[in-house]
């Protein structure tokens, strides 16, 4: 008996190394892995339960949205439709209308010029009247543009009176309709008359930016 | 006489304690083992559940995916066409009402003045709170004549006259007094408006985008 390799001690010894090797290893490639697996299933399940909370939300919200976007979409409408001014085979209707409303009114039109379409600014000047430096920093990202500005002058004669009813009949069929510069200096010899010049601008639709136009 | 032999070793004499030690070994290792086998089922049923959990999310997501595109398209359309009227707001807002104004100055100006020049110009400038932003400035100058006997007093009743209108014609100031150069008796006065810049966009519109 006592050939034996190892003894009695010896073996409970090994014994117990063997039990710590198969716990350790029984945790780091079963054990292990399972939690992880778990662990990475129960995070996905919280982030799609998380959107799914706030679908649902969103869900619930629709028939409101709804409502909000008939809305909005009649507003857009009313706005749109009467006062984006649309062009009439190749023209703006306004031209007509200012002629129109200048004879109805007294006021003689000696022209209408097209000076054409420009874009609401983005970004102030860099530098305003009283010397301030606009401040420096993040510029925030262009908004978008449906509409521009078109432009036109007009030139012609007429008294005050004409003049003021004239602009008012323009500004009062689209309130969107703006005189941005004017000018009426008196006619020698003529008190009632006057010479006048203003520029106007009204929205139109904008040009679709280059990527559209490709397509 | 009876004959004593001892037939085991020192390792193999049978010691009550080592008895114990060795039952409690097996015990302890036995309990280990059971516990592992416990950890490991408990996390593979665990991991089971997690993922039957995950499966349920995952189909109530789909099931309310039709829905919730729905919803998105609408909320996209809702801001689409809140930035179309948030666009057509830069236009009101830098409006002013020129006619509105003409009558504040007809109205203003008494019989005996004679206009004889007025004109309304605007600039970019910058505006808003912080100055950041892109605004449209107008500058208005009326030039008349009148007789030259109280001539400051005239002007000035005209722009109190005139900085009464609720601020339709901005702040009134005057620009000066001279000579009319065809009639020495006569002054040519001028009166010049200020307007606050008004902004196209407003910074809480712009970052809505």
């Amino acid at each position: 008996m006592s050939n034996e390799i190892l003894k009695s001690s010896e073996k409970r010894i090994l014994a117990g190394v063997g039990l710590v090797g198969v716990v350790v290893l029984t945790y780091m490639f079963v054990a292990k892995p399972l939690n992880e697996k778990r662990a990475a299933a129960d995070s996905e399940a919280a982030d799609i339960n998380r959107a799914s909370e706030n679908a649902l939300a969103k869900i619930r919200g629709i028939q409101a949205m709804r409502n909000e976007f008939a809305a909005v979409s009649n507003e857009v409408f009313a706005l749109t439709n009467h006062f984006v001014v649309r062009q009439i085979l190749g023209s703006y209707p306004m031209e007509q209308e200012i002629y129109a409303i200048a004879e109805e009114v007294g006021f003689h039109v000696s022209g209408c010029f097209q000076l054409g379409k420009a874009r609401t600014p983005d970004i102030p000047p860099a530098a305003v009247p009283h010397g301030k430096a606009a401040p420096k920093g993040k510029v925030p990202p262009p908004p978008l543009h449906r509409y521009d500005r078109f432009q036109m002058e007009v030139r012609g004669s007429g008294s005050y009176a004409s003049v003021m009813r004239l602009i008012h009949l323009l500004e009062d069929r689209n309130p969107f309709f703006s005189v941005t510069t004017l000018g009426i200096s008196a006619t020698q010899g003529k008190p009632e008359e006057h010479a006048v010049s203003f520029k106007c601008e009204w929205p139109v639709d904008a040009d679709p930016p280059p990527e559209a136009k490709k397509n | 006489m009876s004959l004593h032999i001892d037939l085991f070793t020192d390792d193999e004499r049978a010691n009550p304690s080592d008895r114990i030690v060795l039952t409690m070994m097996m015990g302890g290792a036995a309990i280990v083992i059971l516990g592992l086998i416990l950890y490991v089922s408990q996390a593979f049923f665990m991991l089971q559940a997690s993922q039957s959990a995950l499966a349920s999310a995952r189909r109530r997501n789909d099931n309310m995916k039709q829905n919730h595109k729905v919803a998105l398209a609408l909320i996209e359309d809702i801001a689409a066409g809140r930035a179309c009227l948030e666009e057509m707001k830069a236009f009101s807002n830098v409006q002013i009402h020129v006619s509105a104004q003409l009558y504040a100055i007809s109205v203003a100006i008494p019989p005996d003045i004679q206009l004889t020049k007025l004109s309304i110009d605007n600039a970019l400038v910058a505006g808003g709170e912080k100055n950041d932003l892109p605004a449209r400035q107008y500058i208005a100058t009326i030039t008349g004549r009148t007789d030259a006997e109280g001539v400051n007093e005239r002007v000035s009743e005209v722009i109190a006259e005139m900085n009464a209108a609720d601020g339709l014609l901005g702040v009134v100031t005057p620009g000066g007094v001279s000579v009319d150069p065809a009639k020495s008796s006569d002054r040519i006065f001028e009166i010049n408006f200020s307007f606050e810049p008004r902004v196209y966009r407003f910074a809480a519109e712009r970052k809505s985008k």
